[in-house]
């Protein structure tokens, strides 16, 4: 019996009559790659967003750890010690790299207000901050401003903010999308890695190459519901997700 | 050359004032993307708060402390009951709001206080000093001394206390910053907290300074602060302090001094057409 980390049942969003992502139930497994596959438009991002805040569910409950946190703001959750990337990088361009590590490091101290008088740059957090930055490796590039890098190494930044403050649970969302090959598969193992270290980490992507190749599980989502789940070759056999992906055989076929 | 010094004083007390107003209005444009036209309505409150205060209590230390909590609420007010949910429109719909609240208030305080001049009797217990013949008033010493800490404290807080970095954060994506783990939202709210608390400062000073508090004394510096922050570079602090200087200074001399038949106020826009005609990311903007 695997240990489950998080808990989707029933979730939903709706935009007016739009059901983005509508009854989803899913559940993260302590200590695997999920990967989160399906079509533009399948509501995976609009999913992430539930999961770490930005979204309010229409219904539905998520449970991290056991506890409840559908509906916090995404503030909270990342205390809870759920971690995330965008789609888009977004870096703080006008700090450097370790700046930019150590505004996530503050997770541990935002927590009160007389703290937020305190100093952020004390020896033992540069050194905390260094060491993610270790990990990533992007330690050389630390006193750079985060503006000016290329977005190899954005993507980078991005999880090493994430690490920092998802001790537990990572969300990656595409962030393979856009880089080269040998990126590619530094990347990947960079992701193995954290994953050994005991971090879990649920992933959006459209590199099925990579999907197939990294992925523990695997669930498809199509049009805001959940098609499909298991096992990366019992996906590529699935014939609602291959239906998904290229329309349905026989209308094909007929052309 | 004794009344050139003098002017020099009296500018760079006036570009101090400045100064202390454009900075929370720097502030608040540097987290929110509003300008918010507001904050001199915030300053004539601090003054008529501080004035409240030390007629009733006599303290001078309490009608600062009165004016800035008094300042520090209004402020947080107009964050979360007007800008917060105005913040998912184009930038145009809070700027409309921002200028509605200021003349509201700006009426609300010839409503309470009446539309006269009332004067502000209290002497500042600074020393005075004489250096060369010029005397530098405690009023003057008042104003440098307490723009020098009030700037000491901005530059302390932003550049090595947690809230500074988070601040920063927050400035530059919120989203991104909650997902840091950042309470954004609260850290908007000490913005205006620590902004209208300075703009109440630099109410309760300019009260004493020309011993006046009237409901309209904002009206000037709303749009010369909004020149100023443009001319400083939109959001940046240190463009704001060092735009304000500047134009405490020039306006104060060139006015005194050289003939320009043009109303002193004037100079502050002059110098924000310019900028924006060859300089438009401001003194120490960036594009």
């Amino acid at each position: 019996m695997t240990d489950t980390l998080l808990q989707a049942r029933g979730l939903s969003k709706h935009f007016g009559g739009l059901k983005a992502v509508d009854q989803v139930d899913l559940d993260i497994h302590t200590g695997e790659i999920l990967g989160l596959l399906g079509p533009n438009g399948a509501g995976k991002t609009v999913f992430f967003n539930l999961i770490s805040g930005v979204y309010r569910p229409t219904s539905g409950t998520v449970h991290f750890q056991g506890k409840r946190i559908d509906g916090l703001p995404s503030h909270r959750v990342a205390a809870c010690g759920v971690g995330r990337t965008f789609q888009i990088v977004k870096p703080f361009a006008s700090l450097t790299v370790l700046e930019n590590v150590l505004v996530a490091r503050g997770i541990t101290r935002y927590g009160t207000f007389r703290r937020l008088w305190g100093p952020w740059q004390s020896k033992s957090e540069t050194r905390a901050a260094m060491k993610i930055l270790e990990r990533v490796g992007m330690a050389e590039l630390a006193e750079r401003k985060a503006g000016l890098l290329p977005l190899g190494n954005l993507r980078r930044l991005e999880i090493a903010r994430a690490l920092v403050v998802g001790h537990q649970l990572i969300l990656l969302d595409e962030s393979f999308s856009g880089l080269r090959h040998e990126e590619i598969s530094q990347l990947e193992t960079l992701i193995r890695r954290i994953r050994d270290d005991g971090i879990t980490v649920l992933l959006i992507e459209h590199n099925m190459r990579v999907t197939m190749g990294l992925c523990d599980r695997i669930v498809v989502l199509d049009h805001g519901r959940k098609i499909a789940q298991g096992k990366p070759q019992d996906i590529q056999e699935n014939d609602l997700v291959i239906e998904a992906y290229l329309g349905s055989r026989g209308g094909r076929h007929a052309a | 050359m004794q009344l050139f010094f003098e002017q020099l004083l009296n500018g760079i007390a006036m570009g101090s004032i400045y100064a202390l107003v454009t900075l929370g209005l720097a502030l608040v444009y540097g987290i929110l993307r509003i300008l918010h036209v507001a904050h001199a309505a915030v300053y004539t409150v601090g003054a008529y708060a501080g004035l409240f205060c030390y007629s009733y209590t006599g303290s001078l230390l309490l009608a600062f402390l009165g004016g800035m909590i008094f300042c520090s609420i209004l402020g947080v007010a107009i964050e979360r009951l007007v800008y917060y949910p105005l913040l998912k429109y184009p930038p145009y719909v809070p700027l409309i709001g921002s200028i509605a609240i200021m003349l509201s208030i700006e009426e609300i305080c010839r409503l309470v206080a009446g539309p006269y001049i009332l004067t502000f009797p209290a002497t500042l217990p600074f020393p005075e000093f004489q250096l060369g013949g010029v005397t530098i008033s405690s009023t003057l010493t008042a104003v440098y001394v307490i723009t020098t800490v009030v700037l000491g404290l901005l530059w302390f807080i932003s550049t090595k206390t947690e809230l500074g970095l988070a601040m920063r954060a927050t400035s530059q994506d919120i989203p991104i910053a909650d997902a840091m783990g950042i309470n954004s939202h609260a850290i908007v709210s000490i913005a205006f907290v620590i902004g209208s608390s300075i703009a109440a400062i630099a109410g309760i000073l300019v009260g004493i300074y020309y011993n006046q508090v009237y409901p309209t004394m904002g009206t000037v510096p709303a749009y010369k602060t909004l020149a100023l922050i443009v001319v400083g570079g939109l959001g940046s602090m240190p463009g704001a302090v060092i735009a304000s200087m500047l134009l405490g200074v020039a306006e104060t001399l060139l006015i005194g001094y050289a003939d320009i038949p043009l109303p002193r106020d004037a100079l502050a826009f002059i110098a924000m057409i310019a900028v924006l005609m060859w300089r438009s990311e401001g003194l120490m903007g960036s594009k």
